[in-house]
């Protein structure tokens, strides 16, 4: 691999910026020069450094596919003439052998002897191509450092230059992160839309019935599958409703308490054992939720219920009776204590940024604490809580773990926080845990539940940022 | 003995005899509770008699120390603030003025380990006492900041923010009176009248800081206390603010605070100097700037030092 190459490069750049200070030094003597010498030191560095690593990455993501090209572009006719899918088993395990490793079968007459001569190509392709990128990066390395030598002098702008690249990278960073999610989207995209292919969209989005097994084999027994997400986007919302109802309150009252009410002995105590919830990792949540609050949950449920049946509410009770250690108030009411941290230590911050001279001014006006909180501080915050309470929707959208264990798999479509429910994300981990084949539509459903909670997400980001606008403009 | 700290909510009671002054037309008179007459109660002021046409003393101040934990910022400081009249405390930075002055109404309780010895009355009620509550008192004594700082409401709510919080009225058009009423005695009504459901905060810094006095005014206090007002400003709003002071001293007891010498020979009839946390010289403001009698207030008048 072509990777190694980035400490040699390092090393180099860090030469050429040694090397640059000393020519800047030696050329400036009695000039007053336009740039510091060090500033020199570091345009050298730039210009030995970004050719090449940008030769190498470019190697390193690219030389895979060209070899492969160019290995199966030259295949000879018998090989060529193969079924696709042997013809790539055939390509992979002369790869294998080219590069050393076991082929994974054996091959017949006149494979086997196929087999050795196009490992033998393949190998060849792939150490001139390696040794191609080499030489490249280390011409590049020597040119760039030898162009950016000749023009050290007193009156290069070197500052100005450097500053110019450090802009470039710090774009290039931002970029990544920007090109990652455009990545994520159209590898979604590319699975969900085989999906759709083989599920109508509008039985995905508006059926009621979600039961994605499906008949693996022919003559196997089994439903067709039915693929309406309804259920799942309602389990959600039903989790995502009683999470934030326990969180957004509790979050944002202690958030006000610590920064408003709490003395600094109580405040040193109790944000950091709140932040320490935060560090709980979900799936401890989780077992939680499945193997304390659920079985309390379902006595107390059960109790009241016994106390009631024989009475004028006897169906209830009946029902009361019945109820699981898995429902949705469990799941929900567990990942609303997962986000009081997380509420109330966002809230915590933005209440404090609210500037003192507000406060102040409410104060002089003879208002108490709790009127200077209710009038003042939370509408002049209100921006960043909304933001946070949003952020934490998300979270509790996005969560997977507690519900998995705690509410249950069964695609209900209910309301009733007593009911078992199931989530998308629940779903997207069951369908692709476990022996998969990739072209059914049972597997393939992930991705539509991907893209449409992505989707999903998106569109509650837009409208809180459109939120958040609106008051900013207001407020500032 | 009326405890003045505690009027009724609607703030309606007490004295309304309104001495006639030259601005009545500007004023609402049915609806804004006139200024409440200075207390019968009489108090002989320490001060020696001012030559300035200056009222009753308002606030006594009995020996004042100020302690932030260790750190004593305020030395005995005794001082008599008269009523309806100008005083401007003056003196360089960290001398004590503003922690004087936030004495006045209580707002160093807000500061965490501030301690506050002696007493300051104000008609003839120690401030400080158990029996006042701090709310109430700040209804009585308004204050304006060094920055301003309009709450992230409308002009409208920002200045009805007080009568609000005190139930001050009864009506949606009671409070309508209260806010045209106060905007006008700030000086403010003419420019805002249109916009008033618009953003206090989307106003210039010089129309800011007025609209934090009609805030102040708005619950018809009896002393306004000023920290450095016009630091902030340029000087056409200053000028703009210090005329509003000139026109308000013939309703409240103003007391500012200002690091600006002609500010304070300007707008002031009073001036107290202060220097390291202890009150040097007092008395009346022509006669501080024209023949101080300690001369650390010269040196400091002249810009020699501060």
């Amino acid at each position: 691999m072509i990777w190694f190459l980035i400490p040699v490069v390092a090393v180099l750049a860090l030469a050429a910026y040694a090397v640059g200070l000393a020519v800047a030094k030696r050329r400036f003597a009695g000039a007053k020069p336009h740039s510091r010498p060090q500033q020199h030191g570091y345009y050298a560095l730039i210009w030995v450094a970004v050719p090449a690593l940008a030769i190498i990455i470019l190697a390193g993501i690219f030389s895979g596919p060209v070899s492969q090209n160019l290995v199966s572009a030259g295949l000879p006719e018998a090989v060529q003439e193969m079924e696709p899918f042997r013809r790539d088993a055939f390509l992979n395990d002369a790869r294998l052998l080219g590069e050393g490793q076991r082929p994974f079968q054996t091959w017949d007459a006149p494979f086997d002897t196929l087999l050795q001569s196009e490992a033998a190509r393949s190998a060849s392709i792939q150490r001139t191509l390696l040794w191609g990128s080499i030489a490249g990066a280390l011409i590049a390395a020597v040119l760039g450092g030898l162009l950016a030598f000749a023009q050290i002098g007193p009156n290069m702008r070197a500052r100005n230059r450097v500053e110019t690249w450090i802009g470039a990278l710090l774009f290039a960073c931002s970029v990544v992160a920007i090109l990652t999610t455009v990545g994520i989207v159209f590898s979604l995209l590319f699975d969900a839309l085989r999906f759709f292919e083989r599920v109508p969209v509008t039985e995905f989005l508006f059926g009621t019935q979600w039961s994605p097994q499906t008949a693996i084999r022919a003559d196997q027994v089994g439903s067709t599958g039915a693929f309406g997400a309804v259920p799942l986007f309602a389990g959600t919302f039903l989790i995502m409703l009683i999470a934030m109802a326990v969180a957004a309150p509790v979050g944002l009252f202690s958030a006000i308490y610590l920064s408003e009410y709490a003395g600094p002995v109580t405040r040193g105590v109790v944000k950091p054992l709140l932040e320490v919830l935060a560090g709980v990792p979900t799936v401890v949540y989780g077992f939680f939720a499945a193997l304390t609050v659920g079985p309390a949950f379902r006595e107390f449920f059960n109790g009241f219920g016994a106390l009631l049946v024989g009475g004028p509410l006897d169906g209830l009770g009946q029902y009361l009776m019945l109820v699981q250690n898995q429902m949705a108030l469990v799941a929900g009411a567990v990942m609303g204590i997962m986000l009081i941290p997380f509420v109330s230590s966002l809230s915590d911050d933005i209440i404090n940024a609210v500037p003192q001279s507000l406060r102040d001014g409410s104060y002089a006006m003879g208002a108490t604490k709790s009127e200077t909180v209710s009038r003042v501080l939370l509408p002049a915050a209100l921006p960043g809580i909304a933001g946070a309470l949003l952020l934490a929707v998300s979270r509790a959208i996005g969560e997977t773990m507690i519900v998995t264990m705690a509410a249950g798999l069964a695609a209900n479509l209910t309301f009733n926080p007593l009911d078992t429910v199931t989530t998308v994300t629940v779903q997207i981990v069951t369908l692709l845990t476990g022996d998969q084949e990739f072209d059914s539509a049972k597997t393939l459903a992930a991705f539509g539940l991907g893209l449409t909670l992505f989707l999903v997400t998106l569109l509650l980001n837009i409208v809180a940022q459109r939120i958040v606008q609106t008051y900013r403009e207001q407020y500032d | 003995m009326k405890l003045p700290f505690f009027r009724s909510p609607d703030g309606r009671e007490g004295g309304t005899t309104a001495e006639p002054t030259a601005d009545a037309n500007r004023r609402d008179e049915t609806v804004l509770p006139q200024g409440e007459a200075a207390s019968e109660e009489s108090f002989t002021p320490t001060v020696t008699a001012p030559k300035a046409p200056v009222g009753p003393t308002k606030i006594a101040a009995r020996d004042i120390s100020v302690f932030y934990g260790e750190k004593q910022a305020l030395h005995g400081i005794s001082l008599d603030i008269p009523d309806k009249t100008v005083t401007a405390f003056i003196g360089p930075s960290g001398c004590g003025k503003s922690t004087f002055l936030r004495c006045i109404n209580r707002m160093n309780d807000t500061i965490q380990g501030a301690k506050v010895t002696g007493q300051i009355l104000m008609d003839g009620q120690d401030v400080n006492a158990r029996s006042v509550d701090p709310v109430l008192l700040r209804a009585q004594v308004g204050m304006v900041f060094q920055k301003p700082n309009p709450f992230p409401k409308t002009i409208y709510e920002n200045v009805a923010y007080g009568p609000r919080i005190h139930g001050l009225t009864n009506s949606k058009a009671e409070m309508d009176g209260i806010v045209e009423a106060s905007l006008k005695r700030a000086g403010l009504w003419d420019e805002v009248a249109d916009r008033l459901h618009t953003a206090g905060t989307g106003l210039s810094g010089g129309q800011q800081q007025r609209l934090v006095i009609a805030r102040a005014i708005a619950v018809n206090p009896e002393v306004i206390l000023m920290d450095e007002p016009c630091s902030a400003l340029d000087p056409i709003a200053t000028a703009k603010i210090e005329e509003l002071i000139d026109e308000l001293r013939e309703r409240y007891c103003i007391v500012i605070v200002t690091h600006s010498m002609a500010q304070a020979a300007r707008v002031s009839q009073r001036t107290a100097f202060f220097h390291l946390g202890r009150l040097v010289e007092h008395g009346d403001t022509e006669e501080i700037f024209t023949n101080p009698r300690e001369r650390r207030t010269l040196d400091y008048i002249t810009g020699r030092f501060g």
